[in-house]
């Protein structure tokens, strides 16, 4: 499979309800090792959204600082970006990939961030 | 843990996509233009297996007329038959930060060079003084 078959994907949940795009790839290095003794990169989750531009700048991330009304535009564009786990992936057909979780218990990204991705880059 | 990888969590637009590849030597050999994933055998998630890049990696990321323009551009330019895209696996990647991405490789062994070779052998070196 290649990452551009995903990017660009519809994204509809497990009721139907589209919920947008997927914008980006989130990779975690984590066992197995490969060939060189290092950590493979595995894919941990999708960003998904109606809007990937604030994404793309990089507003997702916490230490992104801009021009403040850009700042809380792109800051609140971002919000409504969502974090899905690889495991809530459902079937890629096409074009459209179907979720196995509903639109209402999908994570923002920035939550998911202070839940996860903030601590894991403590721990490395 | 240290590994070579600059962050251990990383989104693939911010840290691989479109970044600049060098060989061992330091000398550019192309850029990411996609990346294979490959399934696990373990039943976890897909493992990033292979960086892709040229024109036949290039076409399926612009979608649309576009891209399928380029692909049928890039298969014209083709010096062989083959329809896939240079594929540099990852385990020739000795690291990778938000700038670029280097292989412990040289880039003469890499597939990216192989449109220059042809370029060079088949049009510029029937050019006057193109052998020079």
């Amino acid at each position: 499979m290649r990452t551009s078959e995903l990017i660009g994907c519809e994204v509809v949940d497990s009721d139907g309800v589209r919920v947008g795009r997927v914008h980006d790839i989130r990779l975690e290095a984590r066992p197995p090792l490969g060939a060189s003794g290092d950590p493979a990169y595995r894919v941990q989750g999708l960003v998904l959204g109606p809007v990937g531009l604030a994404q793309r700048l990089g507003y997702g991330r916490h230490d992104m600082k801009g021009p403040w009304p850009l700042t809380v535009m792109l800051r609140a564009l971002s919000r409504r970006s969502y974090l899905v786990p690889w495991s809530d992936v459902g079937e890629l057909g096409g074009k459209q990939l179907n979720l196995l979780r509903r639109k209402t218990d999908l994570v923002p990204v920035r939550d998911a961030q202070d839940d996860g991705r903030d601590s894991s880059e403590a721990d490395g | 843990m240290m590994t070579r990888w600059s962050e251990r969590v990383a989104d693939i637009n911010d840290l691989l996509l479109d970044r600049q590849i060098f060989d061992a030597d330091g000398h550019p050999v192309g850029k990411v233009d996609d990346l294979e994933l490959v399934d696990a055998n373990d039943g976890g998630p897909p493992v990033l297996s292979a960086i892709l890049c040229g024109p036949m990696a290039f076409g399926p990321r612009l979608g649309g007329a576009l891209g399928l323009w380029w692909l049928s551009v890039a298969r014209r330019l083709r010096p062989d038959a083959d329809p896939t895209p240079v594929r540099i696996p990852f385990d020739q990647v000795a690291s990778v930060d938000r700038k670029q991405v280097c292989l412990s490789t040289r880039g003469e062994d890499e597939g990216p060079q192989r449109l220059r070779r042809w370029t060079r052998d088949k049009i510029v070196s029937k050019i006057p003084g193109g052998q020079s």
